[in-house]
């Protein structure tokens, strides 16, 4: 086998061989012929022909089944009839040949093209058996037609003509269905840019302000490109001019845009909601953010260990069918009878004919990946799926995983301050900030059905908090860290036991301070919804974490799992491997500061990847952080796993059990092509079912809602990660 | 023989039951067309196509339905089996729509790859297009029309089951035709009445060919006599037949 896959020109799956350079390459006879068929564009015509033509063969085949079912009914019904009778009998068998010669020339054609590519490349192929067969069938029976005597056969070559042909196309077309979500993730990048300046001073008319427009492929890194409003992000880099909103959701599935402006860096793949972009190119050709999200799709699906044994069984299949049709057609011959050992020998070739054992795998495969795609949940190992399947227990990370952002645990007012006063004013401020810990403030004045007080030209200090005017009195309010409130708190809270330190958060109205917020980390909603999910499908749940036990001790218990805290990294390693020797584990983390856990463990799953592409070490990557996914996951691991196992079940049964009946003459072949298009669909439609979501546009498993804010705190002994240039402390 | 009159009319009544699945493709055929007169002209090839799927699944069938009576034993009377399928399907997809069979919901998007291909050809330009589009259509799972491929086998006579499937597509091909030109000639209300008698009228044909099976039946040690529909004569009393039980005046 080569050593560099390369990809089907028209469904995308790995191709094991390879072309020359300029002629498309196609993963089978199936997906060149649906190629011609589907072409898009100029080649329209030449498709509607195709079409046509495969509509004409179906045509006349029928009539010449009508025939064949006459001659039977005579053959079956004996000698009685007389001159009328044989006079319809010879009469049929010319419709045959009449009807079948057409076919031949309108089906014939593509079989042999493909047949012919394959012995140019020095290799025999299951089209060259195929049409031997049937030129022999048509052979034989238009010989004996003329003669007037013996078997005519056309049906057989007009039925496997037509089942080959409509059963690879079926094939290709759920191919094609399911590797759509990778296109989709494709089409998402456009095939021209504009491109203002170049690195190398290779256009020097590109001084204009339009920029010339040129082919994705020459920008290189140091170019600098434009984008306009609406269109997408052909490649990463930083911002030299402008500012927009950008959509991230492709690649962070962060659903609420961002702001970006110069000097921020910008992804391929994402969509520039509102501005006018110069972007100075950061990435090489080929190597952008969703550039290497697809290849490493891509390679994840070509790289599964139920696709190296078929790959391993296909090495030994074609000779192996090639002996078992020789092998059969002697014997026949042997004992007399060439014109059944033909027929034996292309039912044994067309009940062989390996396209279901070949989709098996990367149909259910690919059908999983794409669901993941559009989930969110990138897969960056193909049997990680199948690892996942036979997981039995879950462990999770707590920081940032199972918790995000934070809530006000606690609030002291100071001595001769208002507590409702201080809440509202508080409350008021706030909601000029988007930062975590003032949304947080906000909805605990919310849930304690305290009014927000109106408060007049609220402004952010960058890194100490939010200030504004109170609209009734005019004093100053802040809200922020204990440095930028000017004096320290006066309040009763000495006497108070503070196990969790400083507070995190101050208001000051006018000279003083008034109120102090302590903080806790808020479990995320989706959390208790999705541990009972795990739960349910027989999953043992347990937290492993490096906080404190009393914090980890309060959420585990939220959510009724056990847990073990505080653990060091290597402590973590140690309770992995133990929970291990009960079974498949699935460690869930953050992609950074578990990266050794989820590598330990059997199935890694990391959360908080974000956007950026170098984190994801972990072999399943939830981009969005929904804790949701994860039974939804487990659910999906095991169909894909139940799929596959059918698929193959069924294809190798299916030939192990057909083929020496064939063998033994007893299958005819028009049945074996019937046969072969039912083997074909039910594979197919099998790997469909699994790409459709369940129900029709809502997914009834997902739990909890989606998109959590992806800003996370990091208050405890993991390091704490860059928070926003507002942040409160 | 054949009571061909009994043929057309399940096929014309059939089909006023069977225009909500094959309803929708008559009228895709009419918006490709530019203008009545051509539209006519598409509608007529549609449904020649149509039957001539029939036709061949007809003689189809009548082969296996004489291979079948050749092979099995004699004791076992094929043609009135299959009389008894025909019939069970019948009353069956009657009783489905006149809602007394709970009808079973079929969830998420058909899996068929082969659609793309089918909606051009609908659309097409060219007669042979629609012609083949009808061919294809005719191969689309219909319960009505297993029913009378059992019929068609119970001949067991080549041409005579191709001609059954003539007789009943052809007595499809009024309302497709409307449905294809019109579209809204008939309103909702008139719409759903037909749509009652038909299926009623389905149950009925079902009940009549499962008679004749039965009927069949009872000349007890004689040879088959062919086709129960040709059986003639009085036919049994509904009321005491198998199966016959599903009937029931509408609530």
């Amino acid at each position: 086998m080569p050593a560099d896959p390369q990809e089907c020109d028209y469904c995308g799956l790995p191709v094991a061989g390879s072309s020359a350079a300029e002629e498309p390459l196609y993963c089978c006879s199936g997906c060149r012929l649906a190629a011609s068929i589907t072409a898009a564009g100029g080649a329209d015509a030449r498709a509607r022909w195709m079409m046509t033509r495969l509509g004409l063969a179906v045509f006349f085949t029928m009539n010449v089944m009508v025939f064949t079912f006459l001659l039977w009914s005579q053959e079956a019904g004996g000698a009685e009839g007389g001159e009328a009778a044989a006079a319809l009998y010879g009469l049929a068998r010319h419709a045959g040949l009449l009807f079948a010669a057409p076919v031949l020339l309108l089906l014939g054609g593509p079989l042999l093209d493909s047949a012919l590519a394959e012995l140019r490349r020095g290799r025999l192929s299951l089209d060259l058996l195929l049409l031997a067969g049937v030129a022999a069938a048509f052979g034989i029976s238009a010989w004996n037609t003329w003669r007037g005597e013996g078997h005519v056969y056309f049906e057989v070559a007009c039925m496997v003509l037509v089942a080959v042909t409509l059963g690879r196309w079926l094939e290709a077309s759920g191919k094609l269905e399911t590797t759509a979500a990778l296109r989709n993730l494709e089409s998402l990048l456009p095939d021209r840019v504009r491109r203002l300046r170049a690195a190398d001073g290779a256009d020097p008319q590109d001084t204009s302000a339009e920029g010339r427009d040129v082919p994705l492929d020459e920008v290189g890194i140091g170019d600098v490109l434009r984008v306009l409003p609406g269109e997408q992000v052909p490649t990463d880099g930083v911002i030299e001019a402008g500012r927009a909103n950008v959509d991230e959701q492709t690649v962070s599935g962060e659903s609420e845009p961002v702001v970006r402006g110069p000097g921020e860096p910008v992804r391929s793949g994402t969509t520039n909601l509102d501005g006018d972009l110069q972007i100075l190119v950061t990435a090489a050709p080929g190597c952008g953010t969703l550039e290497q999200l697809i290849a490493a799709v891509s390679r994840a699906a070509r790289d599964s260990r139920s696709q190296r044994l078929v790959d391993r069984v296909a090495g030994w299949f074609l000779p192996a069918v090639l002996a078992a049709a020789a092998v059969t057609c002697g014997v026949h011959w042997w004992r007399g009878d060439p014109a059944a050992g033909v027929m034996a020998a292309l039912a044994v070739v067309v009940v062989s004919c390996p396209c279901a054992l070949g989709l098996a795998t990367p149909l259910a495969l690919w059908a999983a990946l794409g669901r993941c795609m559009r989930r969110h949940v990138l897969v960056r190992e193909g049997d990680a799926l199948e690892r996942l399947a036979a997981v039995k227990t879950f462990c999770l990370d707590k920081t940032g995983t199972l918790t995000s952002g934070c809530e006000v645990e606690r609030l002291v007012v100071a001595d001769g301050a208002d507590r409702e006063v201080a809440l509202g004013a508080a409350a008021g401020v706030a909601s000029g900030s988007t930062h975590l810990a003032a949304e947080a403030i906000a909805a605990f004045a919310r849930a304690e059905q305290v009014a927000p007080l109106e408060v007049l030209d609220i402004r952010t200090a960058a890194g100490q908090g939010v200030e504004g005017r109170l609209a009734a009195t005019g004093e100053v309010v802040r809200l922020g860290s204990g440095d930028w409130i000017l004096q320290p708190v006066e309040t009763d809270a000495g006497s108070v036991d503070q196990p969790d330190g400083p507070p995190r958060c101050l208001l000051g109205i006018g000279e003083r301070a008034a109120a102090a917020f302590w903080m806790a980390e808020a479990v995320r909603p989706s959390a208790a919804a999705a541990v009972a999910a795990l739960r349910g499908q027989g999953m043992a749940v347990t937290i492993l974490s490096g906080d404190q036990a009393p914090r980890v001790a309060a959420v585990a218990e939220s959510l009724g799992v056990s847990w073990q805290a505080p653990l060091l990294p290597a402590e973590k390693l140690t309770a992995i491997e133990a929970e291990q020797a009960a079974g498949g584990v699935a460690m869930v983390g953050d992609g950074i500061n578990d990266a050794a856990a989820l590598a330990a463990a059997d199935v890694g799953i990391a959360l908080g990847c974000g956007a950026d592409i170098a984190r994801w070490t972990a072999p399943l990557c939830v981009l969005d952080d929904d804790l949701g996914s994860l039974p939804w996951l487990v659910d999906l691991a095991r169909q894909t796993r139940r799929t596959i196992r059918w698929n193959l079940l069924w294809a190798f049964g299916y030939n192990t059990a057909c083929i020496p009946l064939a063998a033994a003459g007893l299958v005819h072949p028009a049945v074996a092509a019937v046969a072969m298009v039912v083997s074909s669909l039910l594979v197919v439609g099998n790997s469909l079912r699994l790409a459709r979501e369940p129900g029709s546009d809502g997914e009834p498993e997902a739990i909890g809602p989606p998109g959590e804010p992806s800003l996370t705190e990091q208050p405890s002994s993991e390091p704490s990660r860059p928070l926003s240039p507002e942040v409160v402390r | 023989m054949i009571e061909w009159p009994l043929l057309l009319g399940s096929g014309l009544l059939g089909s006023a039951h069977c225009l909500g699945m094959c309803g929708p493709f008559a009228l895709a055929l009419g918006a490709a067309a530019p203008s009545p007169r051509a539209n006519l002209w598409r509608q007529g090839w549609y449904s020649l196509g149509r039957i001539f799927t029939y036709a061949v699944l007809g003689s189809g069938a009548a082969f296996l339905g004489g291979w079948l009576t050749d092979k099995l034993p004699g004791w076992l009377n094929v043609p009135a089996v299959l009389a008894f399928v025909a019939g069970g399907f019948l009353v069956v997809q009657g009783l489905l729509a006149t809602g007394l069979l709970p009808k079973r919901g079929v969830s998420g998007a058909a899996v068929c790859p082969g659609a793309s291909v089918f909606k051009a050809l609908l659309g097409g330009r060219s007669t042979v297009d629609v012609f083949l589009a009808g061919l294809f259509t005719g191969l689309l799972p219909c319960g009505l029309l297993y029913g009378m491929l059992a019929l068609a086998g119970s001949t067991g006579s080549v041409p005579l089951g191709a001609a059954t499937m003539v007789v009943f597509g052809l007595g499809t091909v009024p309302a497709m035709v409307a449905a294809g030109l019109g579209g809204g000639l008939l309103g909702v209300a008139a719409r759903r009445r037909v749509h009652a008698v038909a299926a009623w009228c389905l149950v009925l044909t079902g009940v009549v060919s499962i008679s004749r099976g039965a009927g069949a039946i009872s000349f007890g040690e004689e040879p088959p006599a062919g086709c129960p529909l040709c059986a003639g004569g009085e036919s049994p009393g509904a009321a005491a037949e198998p199966g016959s039980d599903t009937v029931r005046p509408a609530p």
